[in-house]
């Protein structure tokens, strides 16, 4: 490799989280002018290894060049001096300010000491803005932009600091066709200039138009990096997915033969995320839902517990229509929801495991017109669950927050089951679980499902629903593009589904 | 409906002051008179001038509950200080104790992190406190007359001098708040703090100083008021900042920080002061004032809560906004 | 196994549960020490501290509904102003309908104003401060408006007595406190509503998706505040033998506030307790005699109330950094 041609290499990074190996001995580098495409399933590594670059994280081994001189990218500020920039998909906009202003935060141009220099602001962002054809106004602000615009912004901004290395977390994720192809052009344009950017994506179809070279990262570890022009989407995908064993999951699920639908959804939409979506589910069903970023599955699923809304659409519950505005209702029909994010809105931080397992259920467990709660009641359903789910905790009123993830899930899940639901929602159930107490839950679930509770699961890891479902469902866009069983199901199939190269038509 | 409401945060005041104008017209033949709508104004002046600090504490997604206590310690200082020192340097001593006021608020809740509302009202009694323990409790009477001409006189035998100092200092933060980089980081931290900090802004700083300015508009209108008086009054203005907050709400800018409408908080000053003048003119308590006060912030908050009730529902349909 | 899911706690979170669970017991006997030594025979006598109590039962009982409206995460400035209506109201109306008419109609407009709060509040989407910020100038005025500024004496001996007359030996107001306590222990530890209140405030995102209609319970909150506010009020009027429209309930907000505050519950929500906010007003009440009865200057002792504030503030600050759930 000529040496001369690398902008930025790291050698050896190693990253290590309490209790987890984030990246292990990662090589990677990216040239002048190329756009080096990053890909790995969910939990690969990508967003610690950019978090470096951006200066976000500090590797705990390994090196770090820039053209050829060894650096530590200490701080965010760092990374900015070092010319490089990071474009989140949550966004560093400030919403009430301009367009112009947000370009040039911190560094605007000025008319005497203080004032700002609104011409020059102005005049030099849109100079910008042109020189990546963009049509956006500088003096729009920032809340009346789309997700695309705002995207478009953040390249601006990073450009006006003179960056070398852009860095793209997702940028497709959110946007549509047409904003696809002006991000491209973009995209080229800046590579025509001598920038280098690292792309990184779940749609494999872009990462092939776009990118000079693929890195694939699996496990922390870097597997390959391919020059794109040498390589296929298939060997990618088999590189991405590799042939693990997993030995952690627990038996196969027995299958399903009863045919009683719990649960139908017909042409049923949500503005902006979900369109015509139908499905049904079935009694001790595992019906797994499969979507990268912007398939819409969070927000569908959220709308059958009533805590999002529906624009259009029937659901049929048991044969029954219904119609769930809000998350007791759901309750009473007997749906089941266990959040994927556990600390923002599954856990009651400052109650104990009992109450946190009783929450949804304590009314019932009263005398006195609902008055009082029965202690003892509480009690016996708690040691049931807790026996049943097997959650280890110090005593019943030790804080849930001290329980470890794999406890804390359980109890969350503990709290719908106690209120005997028919059909429990999961959202990536075993994310941030460490691998013994995974294999727990996938085996709670299974004794879940077969005892006749129906179950619609989510996870990133596709492996988790090759093995646990016995249908998936998978959503591209927010809408349906396919639907696997458990004969014809792989890790293959569904990331090719994910990302839109597949559909119904050639499954 | 969108439009209207994005409408409404802008022109809103003006509404309700051409409509409050109208029915005033009608009902006081006085009003047409060039003196009473100059004194209306003035006595606008006084919640604008505070209002105006305000507005950008609002903007910076703070506020400041100890501004009615800083006028009475601006006053004890004068009083004290003035038989000695004269009134220049009494002066500058009285702002410059209530800027270091403000930043003691600033530094304590930017770096202890308690809630801008404990600190601010714990301050306020705080201040209050100190001011009476200054005079011993009582009011202090100011000798030297001439040190009326500051607050009591007319410019050009016309223009009252209070409303002089409104139309300064509202250029001058005007310019502070929307031209300066200064004032738009202070929107910046408002709107998104995280963001702000992600990009290099010193945010404690920011808001330390915010919590300064408001101090120093609290302040100059305690100078004018002891001026008008010549009376040095710990307890000066119970209830003050109620109004000077609604003035703030009312003129447009929002509770979440991030937009701060200081245009429209000069004129909701003005139409206070003439719902004030028309409860005169119906010759009520001062109680009716104070009523009249909170309906009127109850009435920004249910408009601006209807805002944010519209826009969430238009949210859930998809509506672009 | 059990093992795995116990924490070691460090000495910082140890020292940070001390405070918790000591800090005002050791604060309150420092200040009763300080007192009885500075001032002897004054402070420390049986009528002196059967007094203090007596009196702190009117911060007492307000603070409990403060407590659990702090505890879910919200605020309620207007009590001050709330305890001066309803006590105008019920006192004026005394004579027409009988002491015990007075007491009621005290207790329930206390109680319709605390749950106008919650409707506004909760309808309006806005803090909660700034709604009872109005509401406190809005109540205020209607007290003075209402009595046109006279104050409302009460003659009533069955009102005069429930402030001033003892039971075995110990004040009325003592056992109405207790009462309070009581009720509110009992709704807070062993009925589902407590539970709903504090799980509002530790995750109010969690709360929705168990099912809790959290405005409801917003609501039921401020009402709550409006019932122990209506009760308070006519404790003070029956002690002060009157409603004065402009000076009942003047500053009592802040002595509420500080006294949850001081009691450890967690401006931000879900923690709280009732027995810190009993300990914390009798601290301020304690504090408040000492410095009377010391003599000292009572504009010191406004600058002390602001003081005490902040340090109880910070105080919580410390506690919850140590035990290392920074906020």
């Amino acid at each position: 490799m000529n040496e001369k041609n690398v902008f930025i290499e790291l050698k050896n990074i190693r990253k290590i989280f309490p209790g987890v190996v984030a990246l292990e001995n990662v090589d990677f580098d990216v040239r002048y002018g190329e756009v080096h495409a990053l890909v790995g399933e969910n939990g690969a590594g990508k967003s610690t290894l950019i978090k470096i670059l951006g200066g976000a994280y500090q590797p705990d081994g390994g090196e770090i060049f820039i053209e050829g001189e060894k650096i530590s990218i200490s701080s965010t500020s760092m990374a900015q001096h070092l010319k490089m920039a990071v474009i989140y998909q949550e966004f560093n906009l400030i919403p009430d300010l301009s367009v112009a202003e947000n370009i040039f935060i911190g560094r605007e141009p000025k008319i005497g000491k203080s004032f700002i220099n609104w011409n020059k602001l102005n005049n030099d962002a849109a100079e910008i803005l042109k020189k990546l054809d963009i049509d956006i106004n500088p003096r729009k602000f920032i809340s009346d932009l789309s997700v695309a615009e705002k995207q478009m912004v953040e390249i601006a901004k990073s450009l006006s600091m003179d960056a070398r290395l852009i860095i793209m977390d997702e940028p497709t994720a959110t946007l549509t066709e047409k904003e696809v192809v002006k991000l491209f052009s973009i995209i080229e344009e800046l590579r025509k200039k001598g920038v280098s950017i690292v792309y990184i994506s779940h749609r494999l179809d872009e990462a092939f138009r776009l990118s000079d070279r693929i890195t694939v990262l699996r496990d922390g570890k870097r597997i390959e990096t391919k020059k794109t022009s040498e390589t296929n989407q298939d060997e990618i995908i088999s590189l991405m997915v590799g042939k693990i064993v997993n030995d952690y999951f627990a038996g196969k699920k027995e299958k399903t033969t009863d045919r009683d639908i719990v649960i139908e959804v017909k042409n049923y939409n949500i503005a902006d995320y979900i369109h015509n979506v139908n499905f049904k589910l079935y009694k001790g069903e595992i019906l797994g839902f499969a979507g990268v970023l912007g398939s819409g599955i969070h927000h569908l699923l959220r709308s059958l517990y009533g805590a999002a809304q529906k624009t259009e659409g029937e659901v049929f519950f048991e044969g029954k229509p219904v119609d769930i505005k809000n998350a007791s209702e759901a309750i009473k029909l007997g749906i089941g929801y266990v959040t994927e994010d556990r600390k923002g809105e599954g856990l009651l931080n400052d109650m104990s495991v009992l109450q946190n397992i009783s929450i949804i259920i304590i009314k019932f467990l009263t005398f006195f017109k609902g008055i009082f709660i029965r202690q003892k009641k509480e009690l016996d359903v708690f040691n049931k669950i807790a026996k049943e789910l097997d959650i280890k905790y110090a005593n019943i009123n030790q804080r849930i927050i001290y329980l470890s993830g794999g406890n804390q899930q359980k109890v969350v899940m503990g709290r719908t089951l106690v209120s005997n639901c028919k059909v429990l929602i999961l959202l990536e159930p075993t994310r941030g679980i460490d691998v013994g107490a995974k294999a727990e839950i996938h085996k709670i679930m299974v004794e879940l499902a077969n005892r006749g509770i129906s179950i619609i699961m989510t996870s990133s890891e596709l492996l988790e629903l090759v093995n646990l479902t016995d249908r998936c469902l998978v959503l591209y866009k927010g809408k349906l593009v396919a639907e696997f069983n458990r004969e014809n199901m792989n890790e293959e199939k569904l990331v090719a589904a994910e990302i839109g190269k597949l559909s119904y038509a050639n499954n | 409906m969108v439009k209207f409401l994005k409408l409404y945060e802008k022109i809103g005041i003006f509404i309700l002051i051409v409509a409050a104008s109208i029915f005033l017209t009608i009902v006081s033949p006085n009003f047409r008179n060039m003196d009473t709508i100059l004194g209306i104004i003035m006595q606008g002046s006084y919640g604008a001038i505070i209002a105006v600090g305000m507005t950008l504490a609002l903007t910076s997604g703070g506020f400041d509950l100890s501004v009615e206590a800083v006028m009475g310690l601006t006053s004890v200082i004068l009083a004290m200080l003035i038989p000695q020192m004269g009134f220049t340097l009494s002066i500058i001593i009285a702002i410059l104790a209530s800027c270091f006021v403000g930043m003691i608020n600033g530094v304590l809740i930017t770096k202890v992190g308690i809630s801008p509302l404990i600190m601010t009202l714990a301050m306020q009694v705080i201040l209050r406190g100190t001011s009476l323990l200054i005079t011993g409790g009582r009011q202090v009477v100011i000798a030297q007359k001439s040190f009326m001409t500051i607050g009591a006189s007319k410019v050009f035998n016309i223009i009252p001098t209070p409303i002089i100092y409104m139309v300064v200092i509202f250029i001058v933060f005007y310019l502070l708040l929307n031209q300066t980089t200064f004032g738009r980081h202070i929107a910046a931290v408002g709107s998104n703090e995280q963001a702000a900090r992600m990009s290099g802004l010193n945010v404690t700083i920011i808001k330390t100083l915010v919590y300064v300015l408001v101090a120093f508009t609290a302040s100059i209108v305690g100078v004018i008021r002891t001026s008008q008086t010549l009376i040095g009054i710990p307890t000066m203005a119970p209830g003050f900042t109620l109004n000077v907050l609604t003035i703030a709400i009312l003129g447009g800018t929002s509770l979440a920080g991030g937009k701060g409408n200081l245009i429209g908080t000069f004129f909701a000053g003005i139409f206070i002061s003439m719902i004030y003048y028309g409860l005169n003119l119906l010759n009520v308590q001062i109680f009716y004032q104070f009523l009249s006060v909170g309906l009127v912030l109850l009435f920004a908050l249910f408009v601006n809560g209807l805002r944010i009730r519209y826009l969430e529902s238009a949210k859930v349909k998809g509506i672009r906004i | 196994m059990m093992d795995e899911s116990k924490v070691g706690l460090t000495s910082k979170q140890k020292a940070g549960n001390f405070i918790g669970s000591f800090g005002l017991i050791i604060i309150l006997l420092v200040i009763f020490g300080l007192f009885s030594f500075l001032i002897p025979g004054v402070y420390f006598t049986w009528v002196n501290l059967r007094d203090m109590i007596r009196f702190s039962s009117f911060v007492g009982i307000g603070a409990i509904g403060m407590t659990f409206c702090i505890m879910t995460g919200n605020f309620d400035i207007s009590v001050g102003s709330m305890l001066a209506l309803a006590g105008v109201l019920g006192a004026s109306l005394a004579p027409r309908i009988s002491g015990v008419g007075g007491v009621i109609v005290t207790i329930i407009v206390a109680l319709f104003l605390g749950f106008i709060n919650g409707v506004f509040v909760t309808k309006l989407k806005i803090p909660a401060f700034i709604t009872t910020l109005g509401m406190l100038f809005v109540f205020r005025a209607i007290a003075y408006i209402y009595t046109n500024n006279t104050p409302q004496y009460i003659q009533d001996r069955f009102w005069i007595s429930i402030g001033n007359k003892t039971f075995l030996g110990l004040p009325i107001p003592i056992y109405i406190m207790a009462v309070c306590y009581g009720i509110a222990y009992l709704l807070l530890k062993k009925s589902p509503v407590g539970r709903y209140i504090i799980a509002v405030g530790t995750n109010s995102r969690a709360a929705t998706l168990s099912g809790i209609n959290v405005d409801n319970i917003k609501i039921l909150v401020f009402t709550l505040i409006g019932l122990f506010v209506g009760i308070a009020a006519v404790i003070n009027a029956s002690m002060l033998g009157a409603a004065n429209p402009g000076m009942m309930g003047d500053g009592w907000e802040f002595q509420v506030i500080t006294a949850v505050v001081l009691g450890g519950t967690a401006l931000s929500g879900g923690s709280g307790s009732l027995g810190g906010s009993l300990l914390a007003a009798l601290i301020i009440i304690f504090l408040k005699t000492g410095m009377s009865n010391a003599q000292v200057n009572s504009y010191w002792q406004q600058v002390a109330t602001g003081l005490v504030l902040i340090f109880a503030v910070s105080l919580n600050k410390l506690k919850f950094w140590l035990i290392g759930q920074t906020q």
